[in-house]
């Protein structure tokens, strides 16, 4: 079996180029079904179904450049949460926003898309209220165990070190 | 009343017929036509849709195909080992500069055959000639070169922007570069996404036809909305309108195959045909989109004609109706009032001249003759009348004299203060064939009788004033009743000219020996009450009825009298009346009413006696005579 490297275009695996490919399903996969491929064509494999459900994308600075601006670091992670928060508040006018740039930089989008991703991005921001914007240790401590399974690089960092913001 | 008058009018009628019979007609025909026409018109549409389809992508594919050819000419210019890197990229921008359709040529290694930085593209900028490197970070994973670099062959992209060289939107032809067996990079053709817009977008087909392009993924290329194109694909339409049918036939669309489909969803394409068919060097689709109104535009005019058309007819037949109704019925309306006329009894009233049609004529002939023979049938019938009125007052006449035969009612008949005597006689006609009588034959003798003629009628009535007259003439004689009887009948036999008879109860009461001698020649029977209000019945007669048979012996009865006793007789008319429910009263009956009397003289009795026998009847009328002669003898005062 061979490994393709990807950006984020599925038309290899359209062009049956490629046989599996991961995606976000927030994107890739609400893609695939825009180029007319049925849900039930699929067969889809959920990373949280088989325990890879770990922290993702958040926010990332140096330890130097925190200590030297650490009010200006919480005041962008405060700014983006408030950003999210409002973006799920107005969604509509949200995607217009978001159609208005790509179009202006000639990328290719449309509004069932873009809904689409909000959508389910929002459901990810949203799963827990009163949590929002927290690295929760039990998702920290099980990404770096699945990436030392795998042998691949990990911070020797310890949880409160790594996330600051821990209580 | 008028507005009714006009309903149930021949011109009304015809033309609420026709109309319905024309809306039928013309409703069928319609129905037909649309039917017929609308597959016409289908057919006809996809036929010039798929004429200007299939040139259409002609055209297309020639604008491909010739990016196609000089890829060919420039790979295999390439892969010859003449040129070295500039002598090629010379040549190249030969290529570009000479063919319009082409846009820009790139070369990309891939990174680990990079390695002296060859990767780059050729474009013109004012009519400059750039040649502009490129790194392989910028572009290994990018779908034009990946794709036919994984493939291993020949493709086309998706239109995208080239932000990096000739900022345009285009698609590529990109076509994989081998050295021994070894795919080592591809090399990339770019032609103006806008040159096949140019093809595509002028083509107009009615009024609201237009052409779109989708790719083999379903992006839609090309598109009247420039805000479609490029950024919207069949299914993100599909899936903003949820429309199934749509994302069906995007299906469809990029399966490669060819049809003409009806949307009526709220897309873009509101309700539409589309027809579509596959461009074959690049998997892509031509759909060609008709409004559905533009396509039963003829039609729907047609049948506003047909329409417009069927209401003229009407009209006009209406109009040809009426008037023609109106003239027609003219004669017919004069025709009304003189029937009027005759029908108040001016039977000279003038017939219309003469109708506008045979059968106008006809009624007119007819209505003629009928008013003749009308006017001779009220002369026969005045006439006649005149007659009936002269016979009716004989006949009136006949009946006066036929009531002063029969004796006034006083309580001592001639002054005989041992007899006491009532009778009623209730003829069923004008005059009647039924009589009584009561008289004294001498100072001791008193005779009665009480006789019924058959039948009804003048002849009944002659009979009845002859028997009365006789009765009296021969009384006199002193005869007895069985000789009187006996001579009634021969007189009935011989002057008697019509087949009649008569029943008859004849008795005299001698005054002294208080007896009674009666003879009966096929009467009702005699009925004897006696003053304690028991009663005797006889209904034995010694006669057969009278004016049959001539010479007929003839017997009589004779029994005593008592004081007070009360003889009643009566005719057939009474035993013979009906109820409702058709039974006879019969000598039962009457037993049972005498049975009940609580009288005390003649009247009372005769009375009460006619009281019960209506009372039995009830509604049904008298059909014959009824007569009842009641007298009692010495009656203890």
């Amino acid at each position: 079996m061979d490994i393709v490297d990807l950006d984020t275009s599925i038309n290899l695996f359209l062009k049956d180029g490629i046989d599996i490919m991961n995606v976000m399903r927030y994107n890739e996969y609400h893609q695939l079904q825009q180029a007319g491929i049925d849900i039930e064509d699929l067969f889809t494999v959920s990373f949280a179904d088989i325990g890879l459900n770990v922290a993702d994308n958040g926010l990332y600075t140096t330890r130097e450049f925190y200590e030297k601006h650490s009010k200006h670091c919480r005041d962008f992670v405060d700014a983006t949460i408030e950003g999210w928060l409002y973006a799920i508040n107005n969604q509509e006018e949200t995607i217009s926003t978001v159609l208005e740039i790509m179009h202006k930089h000639h990328l290719p989008a449309n509004r069932p898309h873009q809904k689409w991703m909000l959508n389910e991005l929002s459901q990810d921001f949203m799963v827990d209220s009163s949590q929002i914007g927290v690295l929760q240790k039990s998702q920290f401590e099980e990404a770096k165990r699945l990436l030392t399974e795998q042998n691949m690089p990990i911070t020797s960092q310890t949880y409160n070190s790594f996330y600051p913001y821990a209580k | 009343m008028q507005s009714k008058q006009e309903e149930r009018g021949l011109a009304y009628q015809i033309i609420v017929f026709i109309f319905f019979f024309l809306v039928l007609i013309f409703s069928v025909f319609i129905g037909i036509t649309r039917f017929l026409f609308s597959e016409i018109m289908m057919d006809n549409s996809r036929e010039t849709v798929s004429h200007l389809a299939k040139e259409t992508v002609y055209q297309i594919e020639g604008r491909l195909s010739a990016i196609v050819d000089i890829s060919q000419s420039i790979i295999t210019l390439y892969n010859s080992d003449y040129l070295n890197r500039n002598e090629l990229d010379t040549i190249l921008n030969d290529y570009i500069y000479e063919f319009d359709t082409l846009e820009s040529i790139t070369i990309a290694y891939a990174p680990e055959y990079n390695k002296s930085g060859d990767s780059r593209t050729i474009y013109h900028f004012k009519n400059k000639a750039i040649s502009q490197e490129l790194h392989p970070a910028e572009y290994q994973y990018l779908d034009w070169f990946q794709i036919p670099y994984e493939l291993k062959s020949k493709c086309w992209t998706d239109p995208w922007y080239d932000a990096s060289s000739t900022k345009q939107t285009v698609i590529s032809y990109c076509v994989p570069i081998f050295i021994k067996g070894n795919c080592i990079g591809v090399m990339r053709f770019d032609t103006k996404l806008s040159g096949l817009q140019r093809i595509v977008s002028p083509l107009k087909l009615k009024r609201s036809g237009y052409a779109f392009l989708v790719s083999s993924i379903g992006t839609i290329i090309t598109h009247p909305a420039d805000s479609i194109s490029f950024n919207e694909s069949i299914f993100s339409l599909a899936e903003e309108t949820k429309d199934t049918q749509l994302r069906e036939l995007g299906k469809k669309m990029i399966q490669g195959e060819t049809d003409f489909i009806r949307l009526r969803g709220n897309t873009i394409f509101n309700d539409s045909w589309i027809y579509f068919s596959p461009l074959l060097s690049n998997n892509w689709s031509l759909g060609i989109v008709i409004a559905h109104k533009d396509v039963v535009r003829d039609l729907n005019l047609l049948l506003i004609i047909q329409t417009l058309f069927s209401v003229i007819i009407f009209i006009s037949i209406s109009l040809i109706v009426y008037y023609r109704t109106f003239s027609v019925s003219k004669p017919i309306r004069l025709f009304t009032e003189v029937a009027t006329k005759i029908g108040s009894g001016d039977f000279d009233a003038q017939l219309p001249p003469s109708g506008n049609s045979y059968e106008i004529d006809h009624l007119i002939h007819s209505f003629a003759v009928m008013q003749k023979s009308l006017k001779e049938y009220i002369k026969n019938l005045e006439i006649t009348n005149a007659e009936k009125n002269r016979i009716l007052a004989e006949v009136q006449v006949a009946s006066e004299i036929q009531r002063k035969l029969i004796p006034a009612n006083t309580e001592h008949p001639y002054k005989v203060k041992e007899i006491r005597c009532y009778g009623i006689l209730e003829p069923a006609g004008e005059i009647g064939g039924d009589l009584y009588d009561f008289f004294p034959v001498d100072e001791s003798h008193f005779f009665f009788v009480i006789a019924d003629v058959a039948g009804k009628g003048i002849v009944a009535s002659m009979t009845m004033i002859m028997v009365s007259t006789y009765l009296r003439t021969i009384s006199t004689y002193n005869f007895t009743v069985n000789e009187i009887m006996k001579n009634l009948n021969n007189f009935l036999c011989t002057q008697s000219s019509a087949a009649i008879f008569v029943t008859a109860l004849i008795g005299i009461i001698d005054l002294k020996n208080d007896e009674l001698e009666f003879s009966n020649a096929g009467h009702t029977p005699l009925f004897l009450r006696k003053l304690n209000g028991t009663y005797e019945i006889f209904a034995d007669t010694h006669s057969n009825p009278l004016g049959v048979f001539e010479n007929m012996e003839i017997g009589s009865s004779q029994l005593k009298l008592d004081k007070g006793d009360e003889l009643i007789l009566l005719t057939d008319g009474v035993t013979e009346i009906m109820n409702e429910k058709e039974d006879f009263l019969g000598i039962k009956g009457v037993e049972s009413i005498i049975q009940n009397l609580e009288t005390t003289n003649p009247e009372q009795t005769a009375k009460q006696i006619m009281q019960y026998v209506h009372n039995f009847a009830q509604s049904i009328p008298q059909r014959d005579d009824i007569t009842i002669l009641v007298l009692d003898y010495k009656y203890p005062e």
